[in-house]
């Protein structure tokens, strides 16, 4: 009798075959298919994320002082994961809710507006640069201040409202009300009931 | 002989240029990335075993 298979029956250590032949037992191959898309999820995560920073790097490439603005898209969208598998492990019950967020945060607020944001800045630089009308045209010398600022406003703001929702989220979920008047509104003593 | 030295200086060559890769700070921050990544998945899996059907009758 090995350790192993020792350790298991006592519940000390499940090994790996074990789990699998237990998930298809009673999930079938679906329940092992569930579980591979789930990891195949996280590394198409992980390609898009260094694909949109690329985007961003190779378009501001060319921007002379922002040069630096697609490693700050990445560095920025690490940040939001670590702080995302950080809080998971301090709010465990709030995880859904934290994973859910996380990925809102950078592929809604950051990644693709703001890859959205450096392709339309060297299209419009690109285009300044070619034709002389429009490098002289007052609206589009605005726009090459402008949009660099929104970019970086749209990859540097994020991360910090999402760490300030993180270390605020007991905050968030505690009940301001006193203990009277929660037990008369668990308990439907409130009044209104019919 | 001769091809088998130049097969370990290579090697040797190689590790030591991966380990000066993995000093710069976007090979680090992508560790750093799959690292979180894995875990997030490895959460979700967590939960999924736990929405799972279990046996409820102990096995003796």
């Amino acid at each position: 009798m090995s350790v192993r298979s020792v350790l298991g029956r006592k519940g000390l250590m499940s090994p790996a075959p074990h789990k699998v032949s237990r998930i298809v037992t009673f999930e079938g191959p679906r329940g092992l298919s569930m579980r591979s898309s789930v990891y195949l999820r996280h590394v198409a995560y992980f390609l898009i994320i260094v694909l949109c920073s690329a985007v961003s790097d190779f378009c501001f490439r060319s921007v002379g002082q922002y040069a630096i603005g697609g490693k700050l898209m990445f560095a920025m969208c690490v940040l939001v994961m670590m702080v995302a598998a950080a809080g998971t492990a301090f709010y465990t019950n709030q995880r859904e809710e934290i994973i859910e967020q996380a990925r809102h945060y950078v592929f809604g607020l950051m990644l693709l507006p703001g890859t959205a944001l450096a392709l339309i800045m060297w299209a419009a630089q690109s285009m300044a640069g070619t034709s002389q009308e429009a490098s002289s045209d007052q609206f589009m010398h605005i726009m090459m201040i402008g949009l660099p600022m929104v970019y970086f406003g749209s990859v540097i703001l994020p991360p910090v409202l999402f760490v300030k929702m993180l270390t605020g989220m007991h905050n968030l979920h505690r009940s301001r009300l006193d203990d009277e008047e929660l037990v008369a509104i668990w308990t439907r003593q409130d009044g209104h009931q019919v | 002989m001769d091809a088998l030295g130049t097969g370990l200086i290579l090697i040797v060559n190689g590790f030591l240029s991966m380990l000066g890769h993995l000093a710069d700070p976007i090979t680090i921050f992508g560790i750093i990335l799959a690292g979180s990544l894995w875990w997030l998945a490895t959460i979700e899996i967590e939960s999924l075993n736990r929405a799972s059907i279990k046996p409820t009758v102990r096995r003796h």
